[in-house]
């Protein structure tokens, strides 16, 4: 789980079009609601899925995604969504 | 069928921007001020005290506004995000012979046109068929017809529909 946690803050700004707002993603808690810290638009939301199945090979399904971001999207839900797959 | 869209630039938190936008371009739509614009469960704009349907998007430093008589969705996707834009259709299957941002934002008004979340992407049954004035999307309910525009600096896609 904490590697994966600690993937994906770098994913995340990574995937966000501007580095500097998506920083608060590399220090903010497992539970703590990414849309709140971060822009967390569309394309940043895709853009980390992407990565994320480029990463580990996975494939994720509209369940998977629904289920992560159903009432607001962390990065423990992300981790847990990427070791269900 | 009324349908009007504007862009707006901004500084700022996006989503005070964008409720700022809308409150100006609902006075200059209707009329009025005192319109009030609340959230849905899911998210969606809705407005009170004003028949008409208010769909709302940022993308840093623009929100765009769509207001109209029946129910629509809008969305503004910067150029910038081109590479980005890109590798995420290709991944999503999603091929279109038009601007990767257009094809994005045409997807995105579909989606909030039908409220349906980012999710419902990941089906791979999403596509974008160009047209002489947008882009025929498939794959989120019946086939809903977008407008786009190229604008200096983001790609703009609108639709409406009646329920």
């Amino acid at each position: 789980m904490a590697v994966a946690v600690d993937d994906l803050r770098r994913l995340i700004v990574e995937a966000a079009p501007d580095r500097m707002q998506a920083e608060p993603a590399l220090t903010c808690g497992e539970d703590t609601l990414l849309d709140q810290v971060i822009p967390f638009s569309s394309v940043i939301v895709l853009g980390v899925i992407v990565a994320v199945e480029d990463r580990y090979a996975i494939r994720v399904t509209k369940q998977m995604l629904a289920h992560a971001l159903e009432s607001g999207v962390t990065l423990r839900k992300l981790a847990q969504m990427i070791e269900g797959a | 069928m009324s349908i009007s869209v504007s862009v707006h630039a901004h500084r700022g938190a996006p989503y005070q921007a964008g409720r700022l936008a809308a409150r100006a371009a609902l006075a200059a739509w209707c009329g009025r001020d005192d319109i009030e614009i609340v959230n849905d469960p899911d998210g969606a704009p809705r407005l009170v005290g004003q028949d008409g349907f208010i769909s709302i998007s940022h993308d840093a430093p623009w929100v765009a506004i769509a207001l109209g008589d029946a129910r629509c969705g809008v969305d503004v996707c910067a150029v910038a995000h081109e590479p980005r834009v890109r590798r995420i259709l290709a991944s999503l299957g999603i091929t279109a012979a038009a601007h990767p941002c257009l094809v994005f934002a045409g997807v995105e008004a579909a989606l909030k046109l039908r409220r349906e979340g980012v999710w419902t992407l990941m089906d791979r049954a999403v596509a974008a068929e160009p047209h002489e004035l947008g882009a025929r999307i498939t794959g989120i309910g019946a086939p809903i017809d977008v407008r786009w525009e190229l604008r200096d600096g983001y790609a703009l896609a609108w639709t409406e529909e009646r329920a």
